[in-house]
C-alpha cells in the first residue's frame, strides 16, 4: 500500500503583507480588503533571492530520511501547478536531481492539474513503485517534489479567491511503508471550465464546493471511513471562507480542519498538503491509527478536485 | 483571452534568462492538436480511463491545464495529466505508468511544436506533430501489446551504444521475427546496433525529437500490415541522458489507415492503436 515515509517543507522566512501586493498586481483597495477580511488571507511568503532550484533543494535537504537512501530512489516526480516555469530547454528538475545525488533516478514533471497535481503524483509514484522489484539497497522509493515561484501575475493570486506563497516540499513515497498509508484517492476533473470548454465562471463558483464535497465523500467511502472518524482534514489553503462553507455543506466541524496556515501563508501551489502535514506533526495532532483526509483543488483553466484518505 | 494572458506569462518566464519574446511567433496549442487525435482515435463507446499528454517543447499557451481540458473532450472523462521535463523519455514514462496502473484503457498523446516565441538557443522540432497511442481495452486476441519496457537514467554518450545493443538483444533483437525502430537520438549508434544484433533497423529521421520514433513505428506498422512479430522501439535523450526501450508484440493486421496531411490514423482490433 502506498505510503508517505517522510515529508519536508521549505517556506521562505520573509512574510509579505498582502497590502504590498496591491500596486504590482494592480489590485484595488477593495480587492485587498476582500482577501484580508472575507477570505482571511493576510500574508504570503516570498524569497526574491532564491531561484526555483534552490527552493526545491532546500525542501529536499530537509528530508533527513533521504540521506543515505539516495540509491533506493528510483523515481523523482515533480508535481507542479504551472505547466511551464522555465524557457525551453532549461530544466530545473534535472539540475536539482543531480545536486541531490539522484542522477540515477527517472525524473519527470507531472502537471496540468493545477494545484491538485501533488495528489496525482503520490498516486502515480505508488503505482510505479508497486511494479518495481526490490533492489540491493532495500525497497525502492520515490521522491515527490513540489515548489514554485510566484513568477508571473497568474502565479501570484487568483482573483477574488486566493494569494500564492512561494515554497516547496519533498516527500518520500514507498509502496509498502507503514507510516502514513494511503487508503483511498478520489478525483474529478472538470475540463469544461477551460476557456475552450465553454462553462461559465459563475457555474464554476456554484459547483466548486459541491464538486469538492463529492470527491471527499467518495474518498471516505473508498476508505470505508466516516467523516466523523477523521482525526483531521488537511485542506488546500485557498481561503478560510471556502472551508467554512464547505464545512457547513458536509457537516464537518471546522476545529477538525487545519486552517492555521491559510492566514499567514496562503496557498503554496501544490505544497499545501505537505505544509499542513508538517504542521500537524509538529503539533502532535496525529496519533498512530488516526485517519486524516487531504483535499486539493486545482483551478485555473479547467479544474481538478481531489481527496485522499490516509492512516497515520 | 488565453493568447493575451500567455503573452504576459511568457514575458515573465523568459525575463530572468535574458530572452526577448516575439509576440508575432504564435506557436501551436497542444489542446487543439490532441483534441483532433482524440476525435480520430477514440470511439465514443470505448471510454478511456487515463489520459497522459507528453511533451518536451512547451505549449504556445504555457499556463493552460491542457490535459484537464482534454479529459473533457475524451470519451470517459479520464484521469488526465501532463508529463514533461524529461525530453523524449516522457512518452516511455507514460507507457510505464499505463502498464503499472489498473486503468482499463489509457491514451498517451505525444506532442511537439515548431515555434517558440523566443530564441531557445537550440534546435526546435521541424514541424508541429502529434502521435496518439491507445493502450489496452481491446479484445484478448493476441493482438499488439507492450511486453517489456526499460528505462535507464544517467546514461552517458560513451555508454549508450553498448547498453542499447545489450538491451535490444535482451528484448529479442537478432531473432528473425524481431524488428527494431530507433529514434533519431540513437541514429549515431544504429550501425553498431545492426552489427551487434543483426536485426533490421528503422531509424527515425532527425527533427522531431519527441514524436519521431513513434511516427517511425507507425510507418513500420503500415509498411507491413499483417506481419506478426515483435518490434522494439528505442530512443536516447542525450541532453537528459535517458535510454528507453519498449517491446511491442504485433499479431493482427492494421485494418484502416486514414491520411490527412500531417494527421494520420490507424485502427486495429488490437490492444495498441496508434494515430498521428
Amino acid at each position: 500500500m502506498t505510503a508517505l515515509d517522510a515529508v519536508s517543507v521549505f517556506l521562505p522566512s520573509r512574510r509579505v503583507p498582502i497590502e504590498t501586493l496591491a500596486a504590482p498586481l494592480r489590485l484595488t483597495e477593495m480587492q485587498i480588503r476582500l482577501f484580508r477580511r472575507f477570505h482571511g488571507l493576510t500574508e504570503v511568503r516570498r524569497a526574491p533571492d532564491l531561484p526555483l532550484p534552490d527552493l526545491l533543494r532546500r525542501a529536499a535537504n530537509g528530508l533527513t530520511a533521504l540521506r543515505g537512501a539516495e540509491r533506493r530512489v528510483r523515481f523523482v516526480l515533480y508535481a507542479r501547478a504551472f505547466p511551464v516555469v522555465a524557457p525551453y530547454p532549461a530544466n530545473p528538475l534535472h539540475d536539482v536531481c543531480r545536486a541531490l545525488g539522484l542522477g540515477h533516478a527517472l525524473a519527470f514533471t507531472l502537471t496540468q492539474q493545477s494545484c491538485a497535481g501533488a495528489l496525482a503524483a503520490i498516486d502515480v509514484a505508488g503505482k510505479l513503485l508497486a511494479a518495481e522489484p526490490p533492489g540491493p539497497d532495500g525497497d525502492p522509493l520515490a521522491l515527490v517534489l513540489t515548489g514554485e515561484k510566484a513568477f508571473t501575475r497568474d502565479a501570484q493570486f487568483i482573483p477574488e479567491t486566493s494569494v500564492f506563497s512561494e515554497g516547496a516540499s519533498a516527500c518520500l513515497v514507498s509502496a509498502h511503508g507503514g507510516r502514513d498509508r494511503l487508503l483511498s484517492y478520489a478525483y474529478a476533473q472538470r475540463g469544461e471550465f477551460d476557456v475552450a470548454g465553454g462553462a461559465s465562471p459563475a457555474r464554476f463558483q456554484r459547483e466548486y464546493r459541491p464538486a469538492l464535497a463529492e470527491v471527499i465523500d467518495r474518498a471516505l467511502k473508498d476508505a470505508e471511513t466516516e467523516l466523523a472518524d477523521l482525526r483531521l482534514v488537511l485542506p488546500h489553503n485557498v481561503n478560510l471562507l471556502t472551508w467554512k462553507r464547505l464545512g457547513k455543506l458536509i457537516g464537518l466541524p471546522l476545529d477538525r480542519v487545519l486552517l492555521d496556515n491559510v492566514t499567514g501563508t496562503g496557498h503554496v501551489f501544490c505544497a499545501d498538503a505537505f505544509v499542513n502535514y508538517r504542521t500537524a506533526r509538529e503539533r502532535d495532532l496525529l496519533r498512530p491509527g488516526d485517519r486524516y483526509l487531504v483535499a486539493a483543488v486545482g483551478a485555473g483553466d479547467g479544474a481538478t478536485f481531489a481527496a485522499m484518505v490516509f492512516e497515520h | 483571452m488565453l493568447r493575451s494572458r500567455a503573452g504576459e506569462y511568457l514575458t515573465d518566464l523568459t525575463r530572468p534568462y535574458g530572452l526577448r519574446v516575439d509576440p508575432a511567433a504564435q506557436g501551436q496549442s497542444y489542446g487543439e492538436m490532441a483534441a483532433e487525435l482524440i476525435r480520430t482515435l477514440v470511439p465514443d463507446d470505448e471510454p478511456v480511463d487515463l489520459l497522459m499528454l507528453a511533451f518536451a517543447v512547451h505549449d504556445a499557451l504555457p499556463g493552460r491545464a491542457t490535459a484537464t481540458y482534454l479529459s473533457h473532450v475524451c470519451p470517459g472523462t479520464p484521469m488526465s495529466f501532463a508529463l514533461c521535463d524529461q525530453g523524449s523519455a516522457a512518452a516511455f514514462t507514460g507507457l510505464r505508468i499505463a502498464a503499472a496502473s489498473a486503468y482499463r484503457r489509457a491514451l498517451l498523446l505525444v506532442v511537439e511544436q515548431a515555434v517558440l516565441p523566443y530564441d531557445p538557443g537550440v534546435a526546435v522540432p521541424q514541424r508541429h506533430r502529434a502521435v496518439a497511442l491507445l493502450l489496452g481495452g481491446g479484445p484478448a486476441d493476441g493482438g499488439a501489446r507492450v511486453t517489456a519496457l526499460r528505462q535507464h537514467a544517467g546514461v552517458g554518450p560513451d555508454d549508450v551504444a553498448g547498453l542499447a545493443a545489450a538491451e535490444l538483444r535482451g528484448l529479442g533483437a537478432g531473432q528473425p521475427d524481431v524488428a527494431v525502430v530507433l529514434g533519431a537520438g540513437l541514429a549515431r549508434v544504429a550501425t553498431a546496433v545492426v552489427a551487434s544484433t543483426g536485426s533490421p533497423v528503422t531509424v527515425a529521421p532527425p527533427g522531431q525529437p519527441s514524436t519521431g520514433v513513434w511516427w517511425a513505428l507507425l510507418d513500420w506498422l503500415d509498411d507491413g500490415p499483417g506481419r506478426a512479430g515483435t518490434v522494439v522501439v528505442a530512443d536516447y535523450d542525450a541532453e537528459r541522458r535517458y535510454l528507453c526501450l519498449v517491446a511491442i508484440v504485433t499479431g493482427h493486421p492494421h485494418e484502416t489507415c486514414d491520411r490527412r496531411g500531417d494527421a494520420r490514423s490507424s485502427t486495429t482490433s488490437t490492444n495498441i492503436r496508434v494515430c498521428r
